[in-house]
């Protein structure tokens, strides 16, 4: 599962993540990380079973932690299910079915918003739209 | 045995009607045989859905009291040609509003048009006894039209290119993102069920054939503009009554720092009037082969890499002289195919006949690209001799270099003359004013951009100003340098074309 950690300004020093990792054992994948002056933010992906445990840990070291549940969003009415998303997404959220349709399955969604441009339908939005 | 048009649309008035999709003929061919499957089907319904740029409608907007003649009209400011009497007005789907850009443009108010959403119309002109009023504003829709009726100069691609890249940034097309590095690869056209593809000789399309378009009943009006049958480039013109048709099948798009454009769909009904015209109608994605080409260079003709059939496209991967491309289509083949289904749908219910062309369209028109006055010069033309400086020597020496030729780059290049860094005037002042220790390579910029010499120099300027820099070396082959180019010169040169 996909979190979203929100850094306040002091403690963007520490080496957070490396202690949460070391503290709890957990093998965390970075997503995405945005750094700058006032904020820091990262998603990373956490196996499901351990996801609490690590959502503590962060939230003790003074981390606004919540989940990502769908990074980004389709707009079914404004899908021509022409496919032109297929072939940008690094991570191979979109297939064509059998009958050309396009089968989406978002929760792999690293959110590098490629798909979004690429749309010429504006069906793809980020939730946070 | 032949069948006469006027069979077919006896036992569409009667019901007993056998319509096929262009799909669907392809396995019933193969599983009956010509002879039978010309026997058996009497229509095949044909299907295509993408971004066609050369569509648009010309409106009549009914006069004003006091009446006025237009000469400008914007549509939510998007303007539409108005130079065709007092109230009639052309607008094209990829005229971009001049408040919006790119977000919105000709496309989109036709989009909203066809939703019946209120269209701002904003309009001036110049007062005659006749059409005394100045200017005017009001609100629109499609219902206040007196006419609103689409017609496309160049519709049905009969195929495609297939886009990919290799140059080493990202290409914002109207092929849709080019990933670097033959990232990706993007292609459009409805393959088996191309409307041209399955009448490639022209022998039931032509002037005067019913159609469906967007919903709606429409007609070819004749060849498309470019339309280049001999190279299966086939386009055709049409046109239909846009407030018949509906959103379903008529889609405004945006292609990301490219414009906007038109998705229109568009189904051609084919009459299997006998063995030939079934044996044509068969073709299959496998059978229609297309062009790879490179986007990654600017120029008209761009570098063919290989040929695919459209099953290959439609596979998802396409193998790209060893490298696997993923590939997307910009079209909508799902959508082309429910375009299909509906026109079989409306033939079998009795409500759309079949017409014979009334004219045969050109199957031997040769396609000219533009006539200009001038080539465009190439970067050999115009660079001029570059002084470079050899990685070894010290600031103090370049900086005697730059200031003695009054030049404001170095190339710097290594020891067997292969470039490897450049320097500007600026770099060695500034290395000078903190004393930034004496090597030349210490200070240089390695990644350097450079200029072909036989690439026109519109591309160089492209470039110059994309990355913001104001010089180019040139360099050959072997990564020697021939020469520089400035934005300097540059910008004289342009300037007086
Ligand atoms: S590119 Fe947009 S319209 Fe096309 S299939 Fe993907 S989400 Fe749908
Ligand atoms: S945002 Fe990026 S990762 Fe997410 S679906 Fe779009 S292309 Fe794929």
């Amino acid at each position: 599962m996909k979190i979203v950690l929100k850094f306040p300004q002091k403690v963007m020093q520490d080496p957070l993540l490396a202690d949460v990792v070391l503290e709890t054992g957990v093998r965390i994948n970075i997503d995405r990380a945005l750094v700058d002056a006032t904020i820091g933010e990262i998603v990373i992906d956490v196996p499901d079973e351990r996801v609490e445990e690590v959502a503590e840990a962060f939230r003790r070291r003074g981390t606004e932690v919540r989940e990502m549940d769908m990074p980004v969003v389709l707009d079914e009415a404004e899908c021509v299910q022409c496919g032109a998303c297929v072939s940008v997404c690094p991570v191979e959220v979109f297939t064509y079915n059998k009958d050309r349709s396009i089968s989406i399955d978002f929760t792999r969604c690293v959110l590098c918003k490629t798909c979004i441009t690429m749309c010429p339908h504006g069906a793809i939005k980020t939730a946070e739209e | 045995m032949p069948k006469s048009l006027e069979e077919i649309n006896e036992r569409i008035r009667d019901g007993s009607v056998h319509v096929v999709t262009a799909d669907e003929m392809t396995h019933i061919v193969g599983e009956l045989g010509l002879e039978s499957a010309a026997q058996e089907v009497d229509v095949v319904t044909t299907g295509t859905f993408g971004a066609m740029c050369s569509s648009g409608v010309w409106m009549n907007f009914g006069h004003s009291d006091p009446p006025i003649k237009l000469s400008k009209v914007w549509l939510n400011d998007v303007e539409a040609y108005a130079g065709v009497a007092a109230v009639d007005a052309f607008i094209g789907a990829t005229q971009l509003s001049e408040t919006r850009g790119i977000e919105y443009g000709g496309a989109h108010v036709i989009e909203d048009l066809v939703a019946h959403r209120e269209v701002h119309l904003k309009a001036v002109g110049y007062a005659t006894d006749c059409y005394p009023r100045r200017s005017v504003e009001t609100t629109i829709n499609i219902g206040d039209l007196n006419e609103a009726t689409m017609l496309n100069p160049r519709n049905a691609y009969q195929r495609y290119n297939v886009a990919t890249n290799s140059a080493d940034r990202v290409f914002y097309t109207y092929m849709g993102t080019l990933l670097p590095r033959f990232g990706n690869a993007t292609y459009s056209g409805s393959g088996t069920l191309s409307p041209i593809y399955n009448d490639p000789d022209y022998e039931t399309i032509g002037v005067g054939t019913k159609i469906f378009l967007c919903g709606a009943e429409g007609y070819v009006v004749g060849h498309g503009t470019q339309h280049d049958p001999v190279n299966n480039f086939g386009t055709l013109m049409v046109t239909g009554d846009l407030k018949a048709m509906s959103t379903d099948y008529l889609r405004a798009a945006i292609l990301h720092k490219y414009g906007t454009s038109l998705y229109v769909g568009i189904g051609v009904p084919i009459p299997v009037l006998n063995a030939g015209i079934a044996r044509k109608t068969a073709i299959s994605d496998a059978d229609i082969r297309t062009t790879v080409l490179d986007y990654g260079v600017g120029r008209r003709s761009r570098p063919e890499l290989m040929t695919v059939s459209y099953e290959e496209l439609k596979s998802g991967i396409i193998d790209l002289n060893g490298k696997e491309v993923r590939t997307s289509s910009m079209s909508s083949f799902f959508k082309a195919k429910e375009i299909a289904t509906e026109l079989a749908e409306w033939i079998r219910k009795g409500t759309f006949e079949l017409a014979l062309p009334t004219m045969r369209l050109p199957n031997q028109a040769v396609l000219k690209p533009m006539k200009q006055l001038s080539k465009a010069p190439l970067v050999r033309e115009v660079m001029l001799p570059s002084i470079t400086v050899h990685e070894e020597i010290s600031i103090q020496e370049a900086a005697k270099i730059i200031v003695g030729k009054q030049v404001n780059h170095l190339p710097v290049v290594s020891a067997d003359k292969k470039l490897i860094g450049i320097v500007t005037a600026y770099d060695i002042s500034k290395a000078v004013a903190l004393n930034k220790g004496d090597s030349l390579k210490g200070i240089m910029t390695k990644r350097v951009i450079t200029a072909k010499p036989d690439e026109p120099i519109d591309l160089a300027a492209r470039r110059l100003e994309r990355h913001n820099i104001s010089a180019l070396p040139v360099i050959d082959q072997a990564n020697t340098v021939v020469g520089i180019i400035t934005s300097e010169d540059l910008s004289k040169l342009l300037a007086c074309r």
